[in-house]
Protein backbone atom coordinates (compact mmCIF):
# COMPACT_ATOMS: atom_id res chain seq x y z
CA UNK A 1 0.00 0.00 0.00
CA UNK A 2 1.36 3.50 -0.78
CA UNK A 3 2.16 6.15 1.78
CA UNK A 4 -0.55 8.58 2.78
CA UNK A 5 0.10 11.64 0.82
CA UNK A 6 1.74 14.47 3.09
CA UNK A 7 0.49 18.24 3.06
CA UNK A 8 1.77 21.10 4.73
CA UNK A 9 -0.43 23.11 6.28
CA UNK A 10 -0.95 26.19 8.88
CA UNK A 11 -2.20 24.59 11.27
CA UNK A 12 -4.06 27.49 12.93
CA UNK A 13 -6.30 28.10 9.78
CA UNK A 14 -8.90 26.52 8.66
CA UNK A 15 -9.08 24.26 5.68
CA UNK A 16 -11.65 24.67 2.57
CA UNK A 17 -12.30 20.98 0.74
CA UNK A 18 -13.83 21.47 -2.47
CA UNK A 19 -15.38 18.73 -4.98
CA UNK A 20 -15.63 18.92 -8.19
CA UNK A 21 -17.24 17.31 -10.86
CA UNK A 22 -15.29 17.94 -14.34
CA UNK A 23 -17.38 15.75 -16.62
CA UNK A 24 -21.05 15.11 -16.75
CA UNK A 25 -21.28 12.86 -14.19
CA UNK A 26 -22.14 13.28 -10.17
CA UNK A 27 -20.13 12.75 -7.35
CA UNK A 28 -20.88 11.73 -4.10
CA UNK A 29 -18.30 12.03 -1.30
CA UNK A 30 -18.18 12.10 2.41
CA UNK A 31 -15.02 13.18 3.84
CA UNK A 32 -13.55 12.27 6.92
CA UNK A 33 -10.74 13.95 9.82
CA UNK A 34 -8.60 12.47 12.81
CA UNK A 35 -6.99 13.80 15.11
CA UNK A 36 -3.71 12.50 16.69
CA UNK A 37 -4.96 9.61 18.31
CA UNK A 38 -8.17 10.07 17.90
CA UNK A 39 -11.09 8.34 16.09
CA UNK A 40 -12.32 9.23 12.57
CA UNK A 41 -14.86 11.38 12.11
CA UNK A 42 -17.62 12.34 9.38
CA UNK A 43 -16.76 16.27 8.61
CA UNK A 44 -18.56 16.69 5.16
CA UNK A 45 -21.05 15.09 2.44
CA UNK A 46 -23.20 15.60 -0.14
CA UNK A 47 -23.23 15.98 -4.43
CA UNK A 48 -22.30 17.38 -7.28
CA UNK A 49 -25.65 17.77 -8.59
CA UNK A 50 -27.47 19.63 -6.27
CA UNK A 51 -27.55 23.25 -6.04
CA UNK A 52 -25.41 23.33 -2.53
CA UNK A 53 -22.18 24.25 -2.66
CA UNK A 54 -19.45 21.65 -2.21
CA UNK A 55 -17.05 24.11 -0.02
CA UNK A 56 -16.31 22.02 3.22
CA UNK A 57 -14.90 24.11 5.60
CA UNK A 58 -12.83 21.82 8.14
CA UNK A 59 -11.57 23.80 11.67
CA UNK A 60 -7.88 23.90 12.16
CA UNK A 61 -5.93 20.96 12.23
CA UNK A 62 -3.00 19.77 14.27
CA UNK A 63 0.25 18.54 13.53
CA UNK A 64 -0.46 14.66 12.62
CA UNK A 65 -3.83 14.90 11.85
CA UNK A 66 -5.36 13.15 9.04
CA UNK A 67 -8.20 13.84 6.15
CA UNK A 68 -9.93 11.46 3.78
CA UNK A 69 -12.12 11.36 1.26
CA UNK A 70 -14.32 9.17 -0.46
CA UNK A 71 -15.65 9.47 -3.96
CA UNK A 72 -18.94 7.66 -5.74
CA UNK A 73 -19.22 8.37 -9.31
CA UNK A 74 -22.27 7.72 -11.33
CA UNK A 75 -22.92 8.68 -15.07
CA UNK A 76 -23.97 6.92 -18.17
CA UNK A 77 -22.15 3.57 -18.63
CA UNK A 78 -18.73 3.38 -19.87
CA UNK A 79 -17.83 7.07 -19.76
CA UNK A 80 -14.73 8.85 -18.91
CA UNK A 81 -15.58 10.43 -15.66
CA UNK A 82 -12.84 13.38 -14.08
CA UNK A 83 -13.22 14.72 -10.63
CA UNK A 84 -11.14 17.37 -8.22
CA UNK A 85 -10.94 17.52 -4.69
CA UNK A 86 -8.73 20.29 -3.78
CA UNK A 87 -7.58 21.64 -0.32
CA UNK A 88 -7.14 25.10 0.26
CA UNK A 89 -6.37 27.97 2.73
CA UNK A 90 -6.42 31.72 2.52
CA UNK A 91 -7.93 31.08 -0.63
CA UNK A 92 -4.92 29.58 -1.92
CA UNK A 93 -4.35 25.28 -3.09
CA UNK A 94 -2.14 24.42 -0.78
CA UNK A 95 1.06 22.96 -2.16
CA UNK A 96 -0.01 19.42 -3.44
CA UNK A 97 -3.14 19.96 -2.32
CA UNK A 98 -4.99 18.97 -5.60
CA UNK A 99 -6.18 14.96 -6.27
CA UNK A 100 -7.21 14.35 -9.88
CA UNK A 101 -9.37 11.36 -9.66
CA UNK A 102 -10.35 10.15 -13.27
CA UNK A 103 -10.88 7.04 -15.20
CA UNK A 104 -13.42 5.25 -17.20
CA UNK A 105 -17.28 4.72 -15.49
CA UNK A 106 -17.79 0.72 -15.66
CA UNK A 107 -20.16 -1.00 -17.96
CA UNK A 108 -22.81 0.19 -14.87
CA UNK A 109 -22.04 3.28 -15.40
CA UNK A 110 -20.12 4.02 -11.96
CA UNK A 111 -16.65 4.74 -10.42
CA UNK A 112 -15.10 4.98 -7.14
CA UNK A 113 -12.07 6.49 -5.57
CA UNK A 114 -10.89 7.39 -1.64
CA UNK A 115 -7.81 8.92 -0.36
CA UNK A 116 -6.23 9.46 3.17
CA UNK A 117 -3.87 12.41 3.41
CA UNK A 118 -1.99 13.52 6.49
CA UNK A 119 -1.02 16.76 7.31
CA UNK A 120 2.62 18.03 9.06
CA UNK B 1 -57.34 -25.36 -18.34
CA UNK B 2 -60.93 -23.97 -18.93
CA UNK B 3 -62.02 -20.53 -19.35
CA UNK B 4 -64.73 -18.94 -17.42
CA UNK B 5 -67.88 -18.23 -20.03
CA UNK B 6 -67.07 -14.73 -19.77
CA UNK B 7 -63.16 -14.51 -20.10
CA UNK B 8 -64.03 -16.90 -23.71
CA UNK B 9 -66.89 -14.06 -24.97
CA UNK B 10 -63.97 -11.33 -24.67
CA UNK B 11 -61.70 -13.07 -25.81
CA UNK B 12 -63.80 -14.02 -28.67
CA UNK B 13 -64.58 -10.36 -29.12
CA UNK B 14 -60.96 -9.49 -28.98
CA UNK B 15 -60.04 -11.85 -31.82
CA UNK B 16 -63.24 -10.52 -33.93
CA UNK B 17 -61.67 -7.11 -33.56
CA UNK B 18 -58.21 -8.14 -34.75
CA UNK B 19 -59.24 -10.08 -37.18
CA UNK B 20 -60.81 -7.11 -38.47
CA UNK B 21 -57.78 -4.44 -37.82
CA UNK B 22 -55.39 -7.01 -39.09
CA UNK B 23 -57.40 -7.35 -42.90
CA UNK B 24 -54.00 -6.35 -44.44
CA UNK B 25 -51.92 -8.49 -42.17
CA UNK B 26 -54.65 -11.80 -42.92
CA UNK B 27 -53.89 -11.20 -46.73
CA UNK B 28 -50.24 -11.04 -46.41
CA UNK B 29 -50.21 -14.16 -44.52
CA UNK B 30 -52.77 -15.79 -46.46
CA UNK B 31 -50.05 -15.65 -49.08
CA UNK B 32 -47.01 -17.52 -47.31
CA UNK B 33 -47.51 -21.16 -48.59
CA UNK B 34 -49.24 -23.34 -46.06
CA UNK B 35 -47.21 -25.31 -43.82
CA UNK B 36 -44.66 -22.86 -43.35
CA UNK B 37 -43.67 -22.15 -40.05
CA UNK B 38 -44.39 -18.67 -38.21
CA UNK B 39 -40.23 -18.87 -37.73
CA UNK B 40 -39.30 -20.10 -40.72
CA UNK B 41 -41.29 -16.96 -42.63
CA UNK B 42 -37.84 -15.36 -43.00
CA UNK B 43 -37.04 -17.59 -45.87
CA UNK B 44 -40.25 -15.88 -47.44
CA UNK B 45 -38.78 -12.61 -47.31
CA UNK B 46 -37.98 -11.46 -50.71
CA UNK B 47 -34.27 -10.12 -50.32
CA UNK B 48 -31.74 -12.01 -48.00
CA UNK B 49 -29.95 -8.55 -47.70
CA UNK B 50 -32.50 -6.79 -45.76
CA UNK B 51 -31.55 -8.12 -42.95
CA UNK B 52 -31.40 -4.94 -41.00
CA UNK B 53 -34.24 -5.00 -37.93
CA UNK B 54 -35.46 -2.33 -35.63
CA UNK B 55 -32.48 -2.55 -33.49
CA UNK B 56 -29.84 -1.46 -36.05
CA UNK B 57 -31.84 1.64 -36.60
CA UNK B 58 -28.85 3.48 -35.21
CA UNK B 59 -26.09 5.28 -35.96
CA UNK B 60 -23.21 2.87 -34.99
CA UNK B 61 -21.26 4.08 -31.38
CA UNK B 62 -17.86 3.66 -33.29
CA UNK B 63 -18.45 4.64 -36.71
CA UNK B 64 -14.57 3.55 -37.40
CA UNK B 65 -14.64 0.15 -36.31
CA UNK B 66 -18.45 0.05 -38.66
CA UNK B 67 -16.80 0.93 -41.21
CA UNK B 68 -13.96 -1.28 -41.02
CA UNK B 69 -16.56 -4.17 -40.41
CA UNK B 70 -14.34 -5.13 -37.20
CA UNK B 71 -15.08 -5.69 -33.69
CA UNK B 72 -12.13 -4.72 -31.21
CA UNK B 73 -12.11 -6.95 -28.35
CA UNK B 74 -10.38 -3.73 -26.40
CA UNK B 75 -10.78 -0.16 -26.96
CA UNK B 76 -7.69 2.70 -25.47
CA UNK B 77 -9.37 5.03 -24.54
CA UNK B 78 -6.66 8.27 -23.70
CA UNK B 79 -7.16 10.07 -20.60
CA UNK B 80 -4.26 12.98 -21.52
CA UNK B 81 -3.32 14.61 -24.83
CA UNK B 82 0.03 12.90 -24.13
CA UNK B 83 -1.51 9.50 -24.19
CA UNK B 84 -3.70 9.78 -27.12
CA UNK B 85 -0.32 11.10 -29.24
CA UNK B 86 1.01 8.26 -27.61
CA UNK B 87 -1.21 5.89 -28.67
CA UNK B 88 -1.20 7.32 -32.07
CA UNK B 89 2.57 7.26 -32.25
CA UNK B 90 2.17 3.32 -31.19
CA UNK B 91 0.16 2.90 -34.66
CA UNK B 92 3.64 3.40 -36.75
CA UNK B 93 6.09 0.73 -36.43
CA UNK B 94 10.07 1.46 -36.57
CA UNK B 95 10.18 0.78 -40.21
CA UNK B 96 7.31 3.27 -40.89
CA UNK B 97 5.15 0.78 -41.43
CA UNK B 98 0.93 1.66 -39.74
CA UNK B 99 0.33 -1.42 -37.07
CA UNK B 100 -2.65 -3.70 -37.04
CA UNK B 101 -5.22 -3.72 -34.41
CA UNK B 102 -4.86 -0.43 -33.64
CA UNK B 103 -8.54 0.55 -31.80
CA UNK B 104 -8.74 4.11 -30.18
CA UNK B 105 -11.94 5.88 -29.09
CA UNK B 106 -11.72 9.44 -28.08
CA UNK B 107 -14.15 12.16 -26.50
CA UNK B 108 -12.90 15.36 -27.47
CA UNK B 109 -13.83 17.37 -24.37
CA UNK B 110 -12.58 15.21 -22.35
CA UNK B 111 -9.13 14.55 -23.66
CA UNK B 112 -8.28 18.74 -24.58
CA UNK B 113 -8.23 20.86 -21.87
CA UNK B 114 -10.69 23.52 -21.42
CA UNK B 115 -13.36 21.67 -23.51
CA UNK B 116 -14.53 19.70 -20.37
CA UNK B 117 -17.79 20.08 -19.68
CA UNK B 118 -19.23 19.42 -16.30
CA UNK B 119 -22.30 18.32 -15.18
CA UNK B 120 -24.39 21.57 -15.15
CA UNK B 121 -23.06 22.83 -17.96
CA UNK B 122 -24.12 19.31 -19.31
CA UNK B 123 -27.88 20.00 -18.54
CA UNK B 124 -27.82 23.54 -19.62
CA UNK B 125 -26.07 24.05 -22.68
CA UNK B 126 -27.27 22.79 -25.87
CA UNK B 127 -23.84 23.01 -27.70
CA UNK B 128 -21.88 21.66 -24.54
CA UNK B 129 -23.85 18.83 -24.22
CA UNK B 130 -23.74 17.80 -28.04
CA UNK B 131 -19.57 18.50 -27.51
CA UNK B 132 -19.53 16.34 -24.45
CA UNK B 133 -21.51 13.01 -26.27
CA UNK B 134 -19.20 14.14 -29.49
CA UNK B 135 -17.08 10.57 -30.52
CA UNK B 136 -13.91 10.02 -32.27
CA UNK B 137 -12.89 7.01 -33.05
CA UNK B 138 -9.94 5.25 -35.22
CA UNK B 139 -9.04 1.64 -36.19
CA UNK B 140 -6.61 0.02 -38.08
CA UNK B 141 -6.87 -3.98 -39.63
CA UNK B 142 -5.80 -6.57 -41.85
CA UNK B 143 -6.74 -5.69 -45.40
CA UNK B 144 -9.79 -8.12 -46.46
CA UNK B 145 -7.85 -10.41 -49.49
CA UNK B 146 -4.41 -8.89 -48.69
CA UNK B 147 -2.53 -9.65 -45.50
CA UNK B 148 -0.04 -7.09 -45.84
CA UNK B 149 -2.37 -4.51 -46.27
CA UNK B 150 -4.07 -2.98 -43.75
CA UNK B 151 -6.85 -0.56 -43.33
CA UNK B 152 -7.32 2.64 -41.45
CA UNK B 153 -10.76 3.82 -40.74
CA UNK B 154 -11.74 7.43 -38.81
CA UNK B 155 -14.61 8.11 -37.61
CA UNK B 156 -16.92 11.19 -35.67
CA UNK B 157 -20.54 10.36 -34.11
CA UNK B 158 -22.38 13.23 -32.96
CA UNK B 159 -25.67 12.90 -30.66
CA UNK B 160 -27.63 16.24 -31.45
CA UNK B 161 -30.44 15.30 -29.37
CA UNK B 162 -30.68 12.81 -27.15
CA UNK B 163 -34.11 13.47 -24.05
CA UNK B 164 -33.87 9.86 -23.19
CA UNK B 165 -30.64 10.96 -21.49
CA UNK B 166 -30.57 10.29 -18.19
CA UNK B 167 -27.56 12.44 -17.39
CA UNK B 168 -29.02 15.88 -18.74
CA UNK B 169 -32.52 15.65 -16.62
CA UNK B 170 -31.44 17.36 -12.79
CA UNK B 171 -34.39 15.73 -11.10
CA UNK B 172 -32.75 12.24 -12.46
CA UNK B 173 -28.85 12.88 -11.19
CA UNK B 174 -30.21 14.72 -7.92
CA UNK B 175 -32.25 11.63 -6.65
CA UNK B 176 -28.66 9.46 -8.11
CA UNK B 177 -26.52 11.86 -5.95
CA UNK B 178 -28.41 11.14 -3.12
CA UNK B 179 -28.71 7.37 -3.50
CA UNK B 180 -24.55 6.67 -4.31
CA UNK B 181 -24.17 8.44 -1.20
CA UNK B 182 -25.49 5.64 0.57
CA UNK B 183 -23.04 3.69 -0.70
CA UNK B 184 -19.67 5.06 1.12
CA UNK B 185 -17.55 3.06 2.73
CA UNK B 186 -15.13 5.08 5.28
CA UNK B 187 -11.33 5.28 6.23
CA UNK B 188 -8.84 3.27 6.77
CA UNK B 189 -10.41 0.31 5.14
CA UNK B 190 -12.54 1.99 2.21
CA UNK B 191 -14.12 -1.62 1.73
CA UNK B 192 -15.09 -1.47 -1.83
CA UNK B 193 -18.46 0.03 -2.79
CA UNK B 194 -18.20 -0.74 -6.27
CA UNK B 195 -21.56 -3.10 -6.55
CA UNK B 196 -23.68 -1.00 -4.22
CA UNK B 197 -22.68 2.12 -6.94
CA UNK B 198 -24.01 0.01 -9.59
CA UNK B 199 -26.84 -1.34 -8.37
CA UNK B 200 -27.83 2.09 -7.25
CA UNK B 201 -27.45 3.52 -10.85
CA UNK B 202 -28.92 0.51 -13.02
CA UNK B 203 -32.07 0.35 -10.63
CA UNK B 204 -32.62 4.31 -11.22
CA UNK B 205 -31.00 3.96 -14.92
CA UNK B 206 -34.25 1.40 -15.66
CA UNK B 207 -37.20 3.36 -14.16
CA UNK B 208 -35.94 6.53 -15.97
CA UNK B 209 -35.65 4.72 -19.16
CA UNK B 210 -38.90 2.87 -18.85
CA UNK B 211 -40.13 6.28 -18.31
CA UNK B 212 -38.74 8.07 -21.40
CA UNK B 213 -38.40 4.67 -23.30
CA UNK B 214 -39.80 6.87 -26.92
CA UNK B 215 -37.77 9.85 -26.15
CA UNK B 216 -36.64 12.10 -29.23
CA UNK B 217 -33.14 10.76 -29.79
CA UNK B 218 -31.35 12.52 -32.79
CA UNK B 219 -27.64 11.27 -33.66
CA UNK B 220 -25.44 11.12 -37.05
CA UNK B 221 -22.42 9.84 -38.02
CA UNK B 222 -19.42 9.97 -40.48
CA UNK B 223 -16.34 7.74 -41.08
CA UNK B 224 -14.21 7.30 -43.76
CA UNK B 225 -10.65 5.22 -44.68
CA UNK B 226 -7.39 4.43 -46.10
CA UNK B 227 -5.85 1.37 -47.30
CA UNK B 228 -1.91 1.38 -46.48
CA UNK B 229 -0.68 -0.72 -49.49
CA UNK B 230 1.94 -3.40 -47.98
CA UNK B 231 1.13 -1.19 -44.69
CA UNK B 232 3.59 1.75 -45.68
CA UNK B 233 2.20 5.38 -44.76
CA UNK B 234 3.67 6.65 -48.40
CA UNK B 235 1.10 4.32 -50.62
CA UNK B 236 -2.54 5.13 -50.08
CA UNK B 237 -5.41 4.36 -51.68
CA UNK B 238 -8.97 5.92 -50.53
CA UNK B 239 -11.52 3.47 -49.09
CA UNK B 240 -14.56 5.55 -49.81
CA UNK B 241 -16.85 6.59 -46.96
CA UNK B 242 -20.25 6.14 -44.83
CA UNK B 243 -23.04 8.44 -43.32
CA UNK B 244 -25.54 7.12 -40.94
CA UNK B 245 -28.27 9.59 -39.35
CA UNK B 246 -30.81 8.23 -36.91
CA UNK B 247 -34.12 9.94 -35.29
CA UNK B 248 -36.05 8.29 -32.89
CA UNK B 249 -39.68 10.75 -32.02
CA UNK B 250 -42.42 9.54 -29.44
CA UNK B 251 -46.19 9.25 -30.98
CA UNK B 252 -47.97 9.85 -27.83
CA UNK B 253 -47.13 8.12 -24.24
CA UNK B 254 -47.57 4.28 -26.04
CA UNK B 255 -46.03 5.06 -29.23
CA UNK B 256 -42.63 4.87 -30.94
CA UNK B 257 -41.62 6.14 -34.50
CA UNK B 258 -37.90 5.50 -35.42
CA UNK B 259 -36.25 6.61 -38.79
CA UNK B 260 -33.04 5.31 -40.54
CA UNK B 261 -30.79 6.80 -43.35
CA UNK B 262 -27.16 5.28 -44.27
CA UNK B 263 -25.39 6.23 -47.33
CA UNK B 264 -21.75 4.41 -48.75
CA UNK B 265 -19.50 4.82 -51.14
CA UNK B 266 -16.51 2.62 -52.28
CA UNK B 267 -14.28 3.21 -55.43
CA UNK B 268 -12.47 0.39 -57.51
CA UNK B 269 -10.57 -1.62 -55.17
CA UNK B 270 -8.34 -4.26 -55.00
CA UNK B 271 -10.58 -6.02 -58.27
CA UNK B 272 -13.66 -5.05 -56.52
CA UNK B 273 -16.29 -2.78 -58.44
CA UNK B 274 -17.21 0.59 -57.36
CA UNK B 275 -20.80 1.57 -56.10
CA UNK B 276 -22.31 3.93 -53.94
CA UNK B 277 -25.80 2.51 -51.95
CA UNK B 278 -28.86 3.88 -49.63
CA UNK B 279 -30.04 1.50 -46.77
CA UNK B 280 -33.07 2.93 -45.42
CA UNK B 281 -35.72 2.22 -42.56
CA UNK B 282 -38.70 3.26 -40.81
CA UNK B 283 -40.58 1.84 -38.41
CA UNK B 284 -43.84 2.35 -36.02
CA UNK B 285 -44.73 0.92 -32.83
CA UNK B 286 -47.62 1.27 -30.39
CA UNK B 287 -48.48 -0.39 -27.31
CA UNK B 288 -49.87 -1.39 -24.68
CA UNK B 289 -50.25 -3.44 -21.13
CA UNK B 290 -52.63 -5.36 -23.26
CA UNK B 291 -51.44 -4.95 -26.95
CA UNK B 292 -48.71 -4.16 -29.25
CA UNK B 293 -48.47 -3.76 -32.81
CA UNK B 294 -45.50 -2.59 -35.32
CA UNK B 295 -45.07 -1.86 -39.19
CA UNK B 296 -41.33 -1.47 -40.64
CA UNK B 297 -39.89 -0.96 -43.88
CA UNK B 298 -36.26 -1.39 -44.64
CA UNK B 299 -34.59 -0.62 -48.02
CA UNK B 300 -31.54 -0.68 -49.84
CA UNK B 301 -30.54 1.21 -53.14
CA UNK B 302 -27.53 0.28 -54.92
CA UNK B 303 -26.49 2.89 -57.47
CA UNK B 304 -23.16 4.43 -59.54
CA UNK B 305 -21.72 0.67 -59.65
CA UNK B 306 -19.14 0.15 -62.50
CA UNK B 307 -20.00 -3.74 -63.09
CA UNK B 308 -23.74 -2.17 -63.94
CA UNK B 309 -25.07 -4.05 -61.08
CA UNK B 310 -27.10 -1.48 -60.00
CA UNK B 311 -30.35 -3.31 -57.41
CA UNK B 312 -32.79 -1.73 -55.59
CA UNK B 313 -35.22 -3.47 -52.98
CA UNK B 314 -37.26 -2.97 -49.88
CA UNK B 315 -39.49 -5.02 -47.62
CA UNK B 316 -42.31 -4.64 -45.20
CA UNK B 317 -43.20 -6.21 -41.73
CA UNK B 318 -45.61 -5.48 -39.56
CA UNK B 319 -47.45 -7.67 -36.65
CA UNK B 320 -49.71 -7.36 -33.67
CA UNK B 321 -50.47 -9.58 -30.41
CA UNK B 322 -52.63 -8.75 -27.54
CA UNK B 323 -53.46 -10.81 -24.45
CA UNK B 324 -55.81 -13.06 -24.67
CA UNK B 325 -55.40 -14.06 -21.10
CA UNK B 326 -52.87 -14.08 -18.20
CA UNK B 327 -49.38 -15.43 -19.81
CA UNK B 328 -51.36 -16.04 -22.94
CA UNK B 329 -50.85 -13.83 -25.87
CA UNK B 330 -51.65 -14.25 -29.07
CA UNK B 331 -49.70 -12.80 -32.12
CA UNK B 332 -49.64 -12.83 -35.72
CA UNK B 333 -47.73 -10.60 -38.48
CA UNK B 334 -45.84 -10.73 -41.56
CA UNK B 335 -42.38 -10.26 -43.03
CA UNK B 336 -38.94 -10.97 -42.18
CA UNK B 337 -38.67 -8.91 -38.70
CA UNK B 338 -41.80 -10.70 -37.16
CA UNK B 339 -40.29 -14.03 -38.38
CA UNK B 340 -37.00 -13.12 -36.48
CA UNK B 341 -39.12 -12.54 -33.33
CA UNK B 342 -38.60 -15.33 -30.12
CA UNK B 343 -40.21 -18.64 -30.78
CA UNK B 344 -43.75 -19.12 -29.67
CA UNK B 345 -44.73 -21.86 -27.55
CA UNK B 346 -47.26 -23.03 -30.73
CA UNK B 347 -49.01 -22.17 -33.63
CA UNK B 348 -52.01 -21.95 -33.78
CA UNK B 349 -54.80 -21.40 -37.22
CA UNK B 350 -58.19 -19.85 -36.48
CA UNK B 351 -60.15 -18.33 -39.10
CA UNK B 352 -57.39 -19.40 -41.73
CA UNK B 353 -55.04 -16.85 -40.22
CA UNK B 354 -51.84 -18.48 -38.16
CA UNK B 355 -51.60 -17.41 -34.51
CA UNK B 356 -48.52 -17.56 -32.57
CA UNK B 357 -49.26 -18.73 -28.79
CA UNK B 358 -46.81 -17.24 -26.16
CA UNK B 359 -46.77 -16.84 -22.46
CA UNK B 360 -45.04 -13.20 -23.14
CA UNK B 361 -45.35 -10.48 -25.18
CA UNK B 362 -43.04 -10.77 -28.64
CA UNK B 363 -43.36 -7.69 -30.07
CA UNK B 364 -41.70 -4.89 -27.61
Amino acid sequence: MPNDPVLSIDHGEELDVNIVSKSPHVVAYRLWRQLPQGQWQVCGEGHTADDIADHNLLTPLPEGARFAYWLGIGGNPNTQYRALVTIAQGGQIVDGGSFLEQGVANAQGVAEAHAIIAFN
Amino acid sequence: MLMPRSSFLRFCARLLCIGLVTGLISEAAAQIPAGTALDSLGAASRDSVLVKTAESFAAPESPAFTFLNFAPASVTRPNTPRDFVAALANGIDEDGKVRQGISLEVTPSYLIPGLGVPLDQYQKSFFKRVLANTQLSVATVRSAGDTAATDLGLGIRLTLIDNGDPMSHPEFTNVLGDQLLTCSSGPPDFKPALDCLGAVNERLRAQFLQAHWNATRLSVAFATGLRFNQSQVSETSALGWNGWAALTAPLGSAGQMVGYFAFTHRPVLSGAASFSSVDFGGRLLVGSPGFNAFAEVVGNSRFNTSDASNTSSAAWSGGVEFKAADKLWLSTGFGKRFGDMAKPDRVIVIANLRWAVSSRARIR
